[in-house]
């Protein structure tokens, strides 16, 4: 293939029009052909990354005959395979056992409802509610001294807070972006 | 379809599975378990693989799927699918997986991670594996003419690339930007 041909495959191939067997010439032109022109070197390298990639082989032996076994342990039919007795048979137990459960706590709950019912364990209502009232006041202090601890965490936020100054580095590094514009210059 | 035929028939692109699989997910374990899981639903549907005309397009269908899946959810393997005791199989790469990329796979690589995932598959199945276009159709439910475009703007897009690796020598992605 000479250079004018390979040239207008070129511009084809950027377009997306090229055939598979233009490809391949492509590839075989660049991969035989001395003496590209210097402005076809970027297309040299681009097909030169391709046809490497192309060949990149990774190992697959083990995951080949892993494979193999997952198919070999699907086909065996599964139908035959025996579970243990053990399966059924505490199956079995397990809904005996959830038999006898409800049994005792739905139909057997009224009679031991009558035995056990709630009852007041207080003659003095005055009492009872001074004992009560001592009872909460303990809980709620215990409860304040618990809270109290807690209030160290908001001094975390001090030195974050601080950090806010990490900011203006990002004002800074946006002005650098005008650096940008000599970056392109230069690649143009 | 049985075993035999199954072993056959789709076993052997396992290889190409895997290649594809490991250039989307970026990590060879992953890939491994992409092909497996890809495997295993091949099996499953074994009796409707007759009627597929092109098992090479469909197999990686279902591999792009899979992947593309995995990348969006990260969500956790099904190791119930796997026989017993499989999972407590030692390392299963080998030795001389390490990867011995050389520097223009890489620079490759890295330059398809800047398109979109798109692009960045069309590029792999055409101008790397060589699929043609209707396969490719198949493969991505593109039409022909979506996928001609989008491989025109990736294949500019990589020349783009490629020109500010060569006028510098080195990647250009470490200056300011």
């Amino acid at each position: 293939m000479d250079l004018e041909k390979a040239e207008a495959l070129i511009k084809k191939y950027y377009k997306g029009e090229t055939s598979h067997e233009e490809e391949l010439q492509l590839k075989e032109f660049f991969r035989t052909a001395e003496n590209i022109p210097e402005h076809l070197s970027p297309e040299k390298e681009l097909f030169s990354m391709y046809s490497e990639a192309a060949r990149e082989e990774l190992p697959v032996k083990s995951l080949m005959e892993n494979l193999e076994k997952v198919i070999d342990s699907r086909s065996g039919s599964r139908v035959t395979i025996k579970k243990p007795a053990v399966y059924w048979i505490s199956g079995i137990a397990a809904g005996i056992a959830l038999l006898l459960v409800s049994y005792f706590l739905i139909v057997q709950k009224p009679i031991y409802n009558k035995k056990y019912a709630l009852q007041d364990t207080y003659q003095d209502p005055k009492l009872a509610y001074d004992e009560t009232q001592k009872v909460l006041l303990y809980v709620s202090q215990q409860m304040n001294k618990g809270t109290a601890q807690l209030h160290n965490v908001s001094r975390i936020n001090k030195p974050v807070h601080r950090l806010q100054n990490l900011k203006k580095i990002d004002a800074g590094m946006s002005q650098l972006r005008i650096l940008q514009l000599i970056d392109n210059e230069n690649s143009n | 379809m049985n075993a035999d035929e199954f072993k056959r028939v789709v076993l052997p692109y396992g290889k190409k599975l895997f290649h594809f699989a490991r250039f989307l997910l970026k990590d060879e374990y992953l890939a491994q378990d992409a092909v497996q899981e890809v495997y295993i639903k091949l099996w499953k549907m074994r009796k409707e693989l007759v009627k597929i005309v092109n098992m090479e397009a469909f197999a990686i269908k279902i591999t792009r799927n899979w992947c593309l899946d995995r990348m969006k959810s990260r969500k956790p393997l099904l190791i119930g699918d796997y026989p017993a005791g499989f999972d407590q199989q030692k390392d299963v790469r080998e030795p001389d997986s390490i990867l011995e990329q050389n520097d223009r796979i890489r620079n490759l690589y890295a330059i398809l991670e800047k398109l979109p995932e798109q692009q960045k598959i069309l590029i792999r199945l055409r101008d790397i594996d060589g699929y043609e276009f209707d396969e490719i159709a198949d493969i991505t439910g593109l039409n022909e003419v979506t996928i001609r475009v989008n491989l025109s703007r990736a294949r500019k897009k990589i020349r783009e690339e490629i020109m500010k690796i060569d006028s510098y020598g080195f990647r250009k992605s470490g200056s300011i930007n």
